[in-house]
């Protein structure tokens, strides 16, 4: 793995104030807004506080707790999942174009899930408790699949995406070949396809949130071996990290993440792209900065993606996955361009 | 000490070496033939080979010659003229980026073309439909194809690897607002129709289909083989064609319209088969050599056949439901592509 990542061997301490204060406004305007815009209407800011509070009219108060909010919950926790996540194989591979879904792992964990659901039947809430375990099951098949492929060749980070993309493309002509074969789920599953929070409740939040906790905790926990890890394998050994057991950890957490966000949510990609070069780029490669701010910045730009599924084209939802898929992608083919080294 | 006569191979051996060629392409022809003529018989009514020879005559019962002549034949004609425009298509773009990793889904001209189709379907009546959802998908397969192109060029370089990154994003973007079209209340048609299509299936192609793309198959099949000459030149390099007086971008931009031309078409009548494009040319270097008068036929049987037989097995496995061509080719294509990964892109 060429070094593409160029860690400046001093930390660049950059003032966090900032960037830290301009994504906590961003996060709170954009959780503020997923509570307001809906299809009944528009509300108030006013009227969204007195729902929370139980001061409105029902109606309204209905939509805001049982709907708005756990959906806003779900696209805050998944964001920051798929983000932290993101900048942990960007880390421990020190790859700068990779993220779960283009190691394969959200296509996994969708092709364990669907093949599940067509199996058992189309879902039901007595079975939500298992479908976490199947999409990790699938996620990690996906990533050790990967990985073997590429292990012991010299292969530069753009092969690495591109054997990655290629096991995605593989397990989704599997899912879509079960979703052809098996008429009864085949909404459900198109929409799973496509990743979406809409349709979130409750209990997709008691699913998603000790998943989200233990990925989040544990990246936290690791983030200074990730840190050590992204200035080099040789670097790392030398100041004494077991450097295979700390790449080994932070895949676990990349399953688990990623695989609790594609059991609720679906596969939504390049969030984990796109946020830790964002955060990189506004305070450096100290990770324990990068997984705190991405946490923030991941979940403000799916709750804002969010809320914008809901808006852009009137009458009917944009899948959230399609609007970060067409957000990312441009982002992807710049980084493809730019990098001597990449591919 | 050497002379040359003991290194290089005698004219004898290479004139047997090319007569040997020549018979395995003639093999393959010969094999595609039998193969079509008995994946005629495979589906959910299973016909023998003296009633399928019978119908095919129109000497056979009413019943035997409505599945035959209305039903079978149409799709296999479909399959033979969609495998064969896949993997030529493949063979011009590995010869003209120099990339043993191109192929039409690898550039995002698969996922160009499916999106522009897919466009007209769900926005136009289904009589309509018959010139357009071709000539959308050779829009957009050219659309994607150029694009893919000049955003792996840097500095007049296009590296292979950087090709296929791109490609494959842009096919994955294709993708995206395909699913969205899907998704959306805003597409009228049959989602199941849709989704067959998107992974790539011959289920309920018919004359109509046949018309929709032979034509393109067999204006363009020829004409790729008479530019045979070019793709080898194209072999040795940017400078030995100059120098041997080629137009070269001429000759590159004309090569590249034909294979657009024949993926944009496969692509509109069978959907989105994966890998075709990339494995056919590569068995078929194997068998036949770099060479391409004869790498083009041999490639267009091998196409054939992968998807012929592809479709005969996904009728046959588990009837009457049917698998999508597109899942074999992918489950055969994609650890080849890998493998191919792993090896490096030496071109």
């Amino acid at each position: 793995m060429s070094q593409t990542l160029t860690a400046p061997a001093v930390d660049r301490l950059r003032p966090l104030r900032i960037p830290l204060g301009a994504g906590v406004l961003v996060l709170v305007v954009a959780c503020g807004l997923s509570l307001m815009v809906g299809s009944t209407g528009t509300a108030s800011p006013g009227q969204v506080l007195g729902a929370l509070t139980g001061h409105a009219d029902p109606q309204l108060t209905a939509a805001v707790l049982s709907l708005r909010l756990p959906r806003t919950v779900i696209a805050l926790l998944i964001g920051a999942g798929l983000a932290v996540s993101g900048a942990l194989i960007q880390g421990v591979t020190r790859n700068p174009i990779v993220e779960p879904s283009i190691i394969g792992v959200n296509a996994g964990a969708a092709l364990a899930v669907a093949l599940v659901t067509y199996t058992v039947g189309p879902l039901r809430l007595g079975g939500i408790g298992l479908m976490p375990f199947v999409a990790f099951a699938g996620a990690a098949a996906a990533a050790a699949l990967v990985f073997v492929i590429v292990a012991g060749v010299d292969m530069t980070p753009g092969r690495v995406a591109l054997a990655g993309v290629t096991v995605a493309l593989l397990a989704n002509a599997l899912v879509m070949s079960v979703v052809v074969l098996n008429d009864n789920a085949i909404q459900f599953l198109l929409r799973y396809l496509v990743g979406g929070v809409d349709g979130a409740s409750w209990s997709g939040v008691r699913t998603l949130l000790p998943y989200t906790v233990i990925g989040l905790g544990g990246a936290f926990l690791l983030a200074k071996s990730v840190t050590v890890l992204s200035l080099g394998d040789d670097i790392a050994r030398g100041l004494g990290l077991p450097v295979e057991r700390v790449r080994l950890q932070a895949l676990a957490l990349v399953v688990v993440l990623a695989g609790a966000a594609v059991a609720v949510a679906g596969p939504i990609a390049m969030v984990g792209l796109l946020v830790p070069h964002m955060v990189r780029w506004s305070v450096g490669t100290s990770y324990l900065r990068v997984f705190g701010l991405g946490t923030v910045y991941g979940g403000a730009l799916l709750v804002g993606a969010d809320v914008i599924s809901r808006i852009a084209i009137p009458s009917t939802e944009v899948p959230v996955g399609v609007l970060t898929a067409v957000i990312g992608t441009p982002y992807f083919i710049y980084l493809a361009r730019r990098g001597r080294g990449v591919v | 000490m050497t002379t040359l006569t003991e290194v290089l191979p005698s004219a004898t051996i290479l004139r047997h070496v090319a007569h040997r060629r020549l018979l395995v392409v003639a093999g393959l022809f010969a094999l595609l033939v039998a193969v079509a003529v008995v994946s005629i018989g495979i589906g959910a009514v299973h016909i023998d080979l003296g009633r399928i020879l019978r119908a095919l005559t129109g000497t056979g019962t009413l019943a035997d010659h409505r599945i035959v002549i209305g039903f079978r034949l149409p799709r296999i004609v479909v399959g033979l003229c969609v495998g064969a425009s896949l993997a030529v298509s493949g063979v011009i773009l590995q010869a003209v980026t120099r990339n043993p990793l191109a192929s039409p889904a690898v550039v995002g001209v698969n996922g160009g073309a499916g999106l522009a189709a897919l466009l007209v379907l769900s926005f136009s009546s289904s009589a309509a439909a018959i010139w357009q959802v071709p000539a959308a998908a050779f829009a957009g397969a050219a659309v994607a194809g150029g694009t893919t192109y000049l955003l792996s060029r840097r500095d007049g370089i296009v590296n292979p690897g950087r090709l296929a990154l791109i490609g494959v994003a842009f096919g994955g973007f294709s993708l995206a607002l395909i699913q969205l079209i899907i998704v959306t209340t805003s597409f009228t048609g049959d989602v199941q129709a849709a989704l067959r299509w998107l992974t790539g299936s011959l289920w309920g192609r018919t004359w109509i289909h046949v018309e929709q793309v032979a034509p393109w198959t067999l204006v363009l099949l020829p004409l790729a083989w008479l530019l045979s000459d070019q793709l080898n030149l194209l072999g040795l390099g940017d400078d030995v064609p100059r120098a041997l007086g080629s137009r070269l971008e001429r000759v590159k931009l004309g090569l590249l319209g034909i294979a657009i031309a024949l993926a944009g078409s496969a692509v509109a009548v069978g959907g989105t088969i994966a890998f075709v494009g990339l494995l056919a040319p590569h068995l078929c270097r194997r068998l036949v050599g770099p060479g391409h008068r004869l790498l083009i036929p041999a490639s267009a049987c091998v196409g054939a056949l992968l998807v012929v037989v592809a479709d005969a097995l996904g009728r046959a496995i588990l009837p009457p439901a049917e698998i999508p061509v597109g899942l074999f080719t992918a489950v055969l294509g994609a650890p080849y592509f890998l493998l191919q990964l792993r090896k490096g892109l030496r071109a």
